[in-house]
């Protein structure tokens, strides 16, 4: 499952509860996330993060398209 | 099983105990706090590819992952006396432990965020002849899940060899290639469905980049005609597998196994190999 969520600001919040979710020693996700095509930053959520979450939650993530085709 | 197959699959070493090299890996996974899957498995890998084997990992082989269930992977322990072991450091960029992926061997889950790097430094050159293999199983397959499985880097600049699986033309595809040279599909829904496992061979015969005849590709045992791929992304990123940062291109696969081997003459062995371990293929 993924967690979609609107803003850095919002993100980076559920960034810091993940890692302290998780009592670990480093960010549980990256400090530079994709985006969906919508513009929304993606992040990854373990199944012990998803009823926790307070953002949208999603089965798949439709990436932003990109130039190349590979 | 693999005895039989008259091709030395059979444990090495004397009175079948374990190859020396053997012996080491298994020391350095354990020294390091991984743990080992299989170590027939590993030992007959070692004795079949250790003379040409540039990096390969095995999930049946050595790695370390998380306590929990599922147990997200955090190292995988490279074959190769090089040791570029491939580790995430990113807890959310973990892959996660399958039991059974192929074949009743294990292997690790790459569901749409995750991937694991080994290293910066070129695996290849622009004269190198190689074979890449990969086991896999492609998990889902859409417009933007591609599957870059492996970025080899190589002499040159923006030198980086890609495997990916997608279904960016009208076809679900097997691409591989460099962004400067040659660059091949192979376009087949049947071959590459979700939830169909399969092993693929990449050969290149070490007479440049650019021309594409200098590369051929097998799935599951058999030689597949390619088509003419289109532009790869050329950002310069670490060897990899998972996926391609800079384009948002992911896995959504389980790879059970990655071997690159610095020769294209051990095609019948590798065909034979993967056929006795993973059960399916000519």
């Amino acid at each position: 499952m993924f967690g979609l969520f609107e803003n850095m600001k919002a993100y980076n919040a559920a960034n810091q509860f993940a890692k302290d979710f998780f009592g670990l020693d480093v960010l549980y996700a990256s400090e530079t996330p994709m985006h969906d095509k919508h513009g929304k930053y993606v992040m990854y959520l373990r199944p012990e993060l998803v009823n926790v979450m307070d953002c949208e939650i999603v089965e798949s993530v439709e990436y932003e398209e990109t130039e190349d085709d590979n | 099983m693999f005895g039989k197959l008259g091709l030395g699959l059979g444990l090495g070493g004397g009175g079948g105990g374990l190859l020396p090299e053997t012996n080491a890996y298994i020391a350095r996974v354990q020294a390091d706090g991984g743990i080992i899957g299989d170590v027939k498995s590993v030992n007959t890998a070692i004795k079949l590819f250790k003379d040409n084997l540039i990096w390969g990992i095995m999930i049946d082989g050595g790695l370390a992952r998380e306590a929990g269930s599922p147990s997200y992977i955090t190292k995988i322990y490279d074959l190769a006396t090089a040791s570029r072991d491939c580790s995430q450091a990113t807890p959310a960029a973990r892959p996660f432990y399958v039991e059974n992926a192929i074949g009743g061997k294990p292997g690790i889950r790459f569901s749409g965020a995750q991937f694991m790097e080994f290293g910066n430094d070129n695996l290849i050159n622009s004269t190198q002849p190689f074979s890449l293999i990969m086991v896999f199983k492609p998990k889902a397959i859409g417009a933007t899940t591609y599957g870059h499985t492996a970025c080899i880097r190589t002499e040159l600049d923006t030198g980086m060899f890609l495997n990916y699986i997608t279904t960016a033309s009208a076809y679900k595809i097997w691409g591989f290639g460099h962004v400067t040279g040659a660059r091949l599909r192979i376009d087949n829904d049947t071959l590459f469905a979700v939830d169909t496992p399969v092993h693929t061979i990449t050969i290149y015969n070490g007479e440049g980049w650019n021309t594409v005849g200098n590369y051929a590709a097998a799935v599951n045992g058999n030689v597949i005609a390619t088509t003419g791929a289109g532009s790869f992304a050329s950002t310069k990123l670490s060897n990899r597998i998972g996926f391609l940062n800079s384009s948002n291109h992911y896995l959504n696969a389980e790879i059970c196994e990655i071997l690159l081997l610095n020769t294209n003459t051990l095609t019948a062995t590798i065909n034979a190999y993967l056929k006795a371990k993973y059960g399916f293929g000519a």
